[in-house]
């Protein structure tokens, strides 16, 4: 380089080297998504269609926070050299909803990616489609219920699956549900896992007939477990086992009736029910009047009534002669519909 | 003006030339005059410049290269004419590319190789 005026020509400069390059154009096919080995957030681009004649020396990957600000991630870092020959990385789910980048279940992953040669960066390139979002543990499940083959040998234990899209699966198959218990042991305040599997319902067998257990439940997705359900107390117990026949006898002008406790099947009786034949109703009757069997009745404690033939005649139509027919079945806190006493019959005089 | 440069005179750029005349006649010379106190300063051609820079245009094709314009008094006193351009073409091989350039920019284009060093 030299300049010249009317007198004549300059000295010659100094050197100046110049490579014939420019930065790179922008990065091609650039994409999210979720990836399904590790749940985490694979992102890919192309290489740029013009190196700019210098060879890629790195790749410049941001992630648009929660704030809207952009900011770099580790395990994306294009600088290492991994990274630039395969052009992808995968970033763990839990990295997007840490610090720095804090996004919310559900939020867009934003991608930017340009490449960098020695002469500097080039344009950026955004995902704009195929993109992921946020995905999390599942929403904590409601409390595991009774199953209808609980009894005083077995208890069965039943919940309900997450399968809605959204909070409720965490936007990610559920893998298994964990159900944790007492064992049994009122004091035990550390659950223990019994059941890993991708079920809704579990059967103990062996379990002792009136005790109580405790259980709770939560659900798994690839990126783990989410909140333990509240806990359900399960006792194994059944409906009480059928009742023997009434004893009924005749006092004077009066019919006694009278039963006994059957087994309770691991849960205490809670009540009596005495019922009638009705011929005037053609149906079996509660009688509430002359035998209620509510335990803090004294005809329920005492597991004894007394009917008035008067009384049976004018209430429910009978006549001398007549067989009168008793039914009674026991409850307890898991029912007793099922606990039918067989027909009794009784001469009127 | 190339005489006041080298000896005897050996005069800088901006220096004032000054004279004394003495008159002759059949009796001889007379006193010397007075010595001019103004007028032509001296001139000389422009100082070395700074190394050219790389233009913006420079890509994978095409080189610019860019240079500082002389201004006084890195001009030598006389306004800048042109500019000469030189390149060793990445081989270490030196060539004039354009010669009388008025502007600060030349852009080379042809026979360039990507990612080859270019001396100017």
């Amino acid at each position: 380089m030299q300049a010249k005026n009317k007198w004549g020509w300059g000295p010659l400069s100094p050197n100046g080297t110049i490579l014939a390059a420019t930065t790179p154009s922008a990065v091609s096919s650039l994409t999210t998504a979720i990836d399904t080995a590790t749940g985490g957030v694979t992102v890919a681009w192309g290489a740029p269609s013009d190196l700019g004649g210098g060879a890629v020396a790195s790749y410049l990957v941001v992630l648009k926070g929660g704030g809207g600000a952009w900011a770099t991630e580790a395990t994306c870092d294009g600088s290492n050299s991994g990274i630039v020959t395969a052009r992808t990385c995968v970033i763990p789910m839990a990295n997007l909803a840490a610090s720095p980048h804090s996004l919310s279940f559900d939020t867009l992953v934003e991608v930017m990616v340009s490449a960098q040669n020695i002469l500097g960066t080039g344009p950026n390139t955004t995902a704009t489609s195929a993109t992921a979002r946020i995905r999390q543990v599942p929403a904590q499940l409601a409390a595991p219920t009774e199953g209808a083959g609980t009894s005083d040998s077995q208890v069965q234990v039943d919940w309900i699956a997450a399968t809605a899209a959204g909070l409720e699966t965490g936007n990610s198959a559920i893998l298994s549900y964990q159900l944790y218990w007492d064992n049994g042991n009122s004091a035990l305040t550390t659950f223990v896992l019994l059941e890993d599997a991708l079920a809704t319902t579990k059967t103990i067998v062996g379990v002792t007939e009136g005790s109580e257990y405790r259980f709770k439940v939560r659900a798994v997705n690839i990126y783990g477990a989410g909140a333990d359900s509240a806990v359900v107390t399960i006792r194994a117990s059944d409906v009480p086992s059928p009742m023997a026949a009434v004893v009924t006898t005749r006092s004077g002008l009066n019919l006694t009736a009278a039963w006994t406790e059957p087994a309770n099947n691991g849960a205490p009786v809670t009540a009596y029910q005495v019922q009638v034949w009705s011929p005037k109703d053609a149906a079996y009757q509660e009688d509430t009047v002359e035998c209620d069997g509510a335990l803090n009745a004294t005809m329920g404690a005492n597991k004894l009534c007394s009917f008035a033939f008067l009384y049976l005649k004018s209430t429910y139509l009978y006549n001398t002669g007549d067989l009168v027919r008793f039914r009674a079945k026991a409850e307890n806190a898991d029912g007793g519909a099922n606990t039918q006493l067989p027909t009794l019959l009784e001469l009127l005089s | 003006m190339t005489a006041f440069w080298t000896s005897p005179f050996n005069l800088t750029q901006g220096t004032i030339t000054s004279a004394i005349v003495y008159a002759h006649n059949e009796r001889g010379w007379s006193t010397a005059s007075a010595a001019n106190t103004a007028g032509a300063p001296v001139e000389v051609v422009p100082h070395l410049m700074a190394a050219p820079t790389r233009g913006a245009a420079t890509s994978a094709t095409a080189i610019q290269t860019d240079w500082i314009a002389s201004v006084s008094p890195a001009t030598g006193g006389s306004p800048v004419l042109g500019y000469a351009v030189y390149t060793d073409d990445a081989l270490g091989i030196w060539r004039l590319v354009a010669t009388d350039v008025a502007t600060t920019t030349y852009i080379m284009t042809g026979n360039v190789t990507a990612g080859a060093y270019y001396q100017f």
